[in-house]
């Protein structure tokens, strides 16, 4: 039964992997910014949800204070970081640097103000109970599943029915030519960094529920949502969707045979697997097309 | 006969190469004005510029009366200018449909007046112009699985749903084959006789002969001549340059 349950516990992890993968990949895909900084947007988050929570808010409002926060930074990202960098032509390493940089403001800032080690939110909802014998789950399992869930789908009928969505995956294919369509690339990069960012709210929120957080933890994130792009295919939202779920999983099964300090290294063993056997990822182009 | 589009003394250049020197054009509605020229006569620089792809060094470019140098791409687009491209760039890994309804969106935005009704337009609009282009069987297919003459017409079905009321395109013929071309040249036609402005790169001068109400001939980022097209194409100077007999 340990195995159920450590399968099960990957889910979870996984489905909250997911969100925020798929948040970075769309991210990354429409804009081509890699958005090291996602990782403190999903720290932000999640302080700012147990702030609102100690502070005795209600906890929809905690729900939606986090996201804003997320949208929030996400938009400053772009508009104050990433677009003066483009305007002055800068290249990839600057735009790595730069946001390497704010990351670490953003955690010492949070460690000055909420303090250092792990935060979280003492909530009913993450009391396991026996649900088999030596079974046990926590409401907030199937409230992972179905918000990961629910969101990617929302995501999903966004991009494939709104305008905005099919603008958005334009500007993924060829940003010079949407501009030619009389569409602001400029204002579609700001509407994909604001619906990237508010899909790592709901996994900051559920993981400040579960295992807690750190203002360090948004490294670890960034590390599973770079991952996870990679494993799903470059280009692909549900590919690192899917990827996120797997690495998620494969973090809490290898714990079968393995210590915990392993889990971690599990995502990456995937990665190099992946690297190695299928280098574009489950759904990606061919690198050589 | 309204001018659509005017431009006056547009001029870039990159390094040392003056690309275009001072040429000024006019673009009247309901007429096809074809700029012709050898290779590197800046023909498609020109288009750069009015389309603010590319920033004028001098020169005013203005559409319906209003100065439109200056600005952005998307701004130009918005104003009603759409533009073809020589290399035929696409949403290649988009569909047929969603290619040309992101042309009919450029205030693709959360907020949608209109709602419903307002998407059902888009998309009767779309409809009809891969209709007119002849792509609507091909409408769930992608961009990049198209055969090169419905990828050429995707480009024209994307320009058809923008509604735009000039038409700058970059060679749109080349390549085609008899029946194609006969097609391509049909819809010009009829959006010319809609009132559009269109200005024509293009090389294949059966498909000038058969379009252009007008020529300017350009040479070195300079227009050495305008005019009736039979006028243009019978000089003999204009010819050497254009098939490669300077002297």
């Amino acid at each position: 039964m340990i195995e159920l349950q450590l399968l099960l516990g990957g889910l979870q992890n996984g489905a909250l992997y997911a969100l925020t993968a798929a948040g970075f990949a769309l991210i990354f895909g429409a804009t081509k910014v890699f958005h090291v900084a996602h990782g403190a947007t999903f720290t932000l988050a999640g302080y700012v949800f147990i702030g609102a929570w100690n502070a005795g808010w209600h906890p929809a409002l905690g729900v939606l204070a986090a996201m804003a926060a997320a949208v929030a930074f996400g938009i400053a990202m772009e508009r104050l970081v990433y677009r003066p960098i483009g305007r002055h032509e800068g290249g990839f390493f600057t735009v790595f640097v730069a946001a390497f940089g704010v990351s670490i403001v953003v955690q010492n800032v949070i460690a000055m103000i909420a303090g250092r080690g792990f935060a979280n939110v003492d909530s009913p909802l993450a009391t396991a109970t026996e649900v088999m014998p030596d079974l046990f789950l926590a409401p907030v399992f199937w409230i992972s599943i179905v918000a990961a869930v629910a969101m990617f789908l929302a995501l999903t009928i966004f991009l494939s029915r709104h305008p905005a969505g099919v603008a958005l995956r334009a500007l993924a294919q060829n940003a010079d030519l949407l501009r030619a369509y009389g569409l602001s690339s400029g204002k579609l990069s700001v509407l994909a960094f604001a619906l990237g960012s508010v899909l790592a709210a709901p996994a900051a929120i559920l993981t400040a529920m579960t295992s807690g957080i750190n203002e360090a933890i948004g490294n670890h994130v960034m590390l599973i949502s770079m991952a996870a792009t990679i494993v799903g295919g470059v280009g692909s939202l549900r590919g690192a969707a899917l990827a996120g779920l797997l690495l998620g999983v494969a973090e809490s099964v290898v714990l079968v045979f393995l210590d915990t300090q392993w889990a971690e290294g599990a995502s990456f063993m995937v990665l190099f697997a992946f690297i190695l056997f299928r280098p574009s990822g489950m759904f990606g182009a061919a690198v050589a097309r | 006969m309204s001018i659509a589009l005017t431009c006056q003394g547009l001029a870039r250049s990159f390094g040392g190469v003056q690309a275009v020197k001072g040429v000024s054009l006019s673009l009247p509605a309901g007429q096809v004005t074809a700029l012709v020229g050898p290779n590197g006569a800046g023909k498609t620089t020109v288009f750069n510029l009015i389309t603010g792809n590319l920033r004028a060094d001098a020169g005013q470019a203005s559409l319906h009366g209003k100065p439109i140098m200056g600005l952005k791409p998307w701004q130009v687009a918005r104003a009603g200018v759409a533009r073809s491209f020589q290399d035929l760039r696409l949403f290649q890994h988009m569909t047929v449909r969603d290619n040309v309804l992101a042309a009919t969106e450029p205030s693709g935005w959360f907020w949608q007046p209109g709602g419903a009704a307002s998407r059902a337009a888009r998309l009767a609009r779309a409809e009809a112009a891969m209709e007119a282009a002849g792509i609507a069987g091909v409408a769930d297919a992608r961009a990049v699985d198209l055969a090169y003459a419905e990828r050429k017409f995707l480009s024209m079905a994307r320009i058809l749903a923008a509604e735009a009321n000039v038409w700058l395109l970059d060679e749109p013929a080349s390549g085609l084959d008899l029946s194609s071309r006969t097609r391509f040249q049909d819809l010009l036609k009829a959006a010319r006789a809609q009132g559009v402005a269109i200005c024509l790169i293009e090389h294949n001068l059966d498909v000038v002969m058969a379009l252009a109400d007008r020529i300017a001939f350009l040479d070195r980022g300079e227009v050495l001549a305008e005019g009736e097209p039979q006028a243009i194409m019978r000089d003999p100077k204009l010819a050497a340059i254009y098939f490669g007999d300077r002297k």
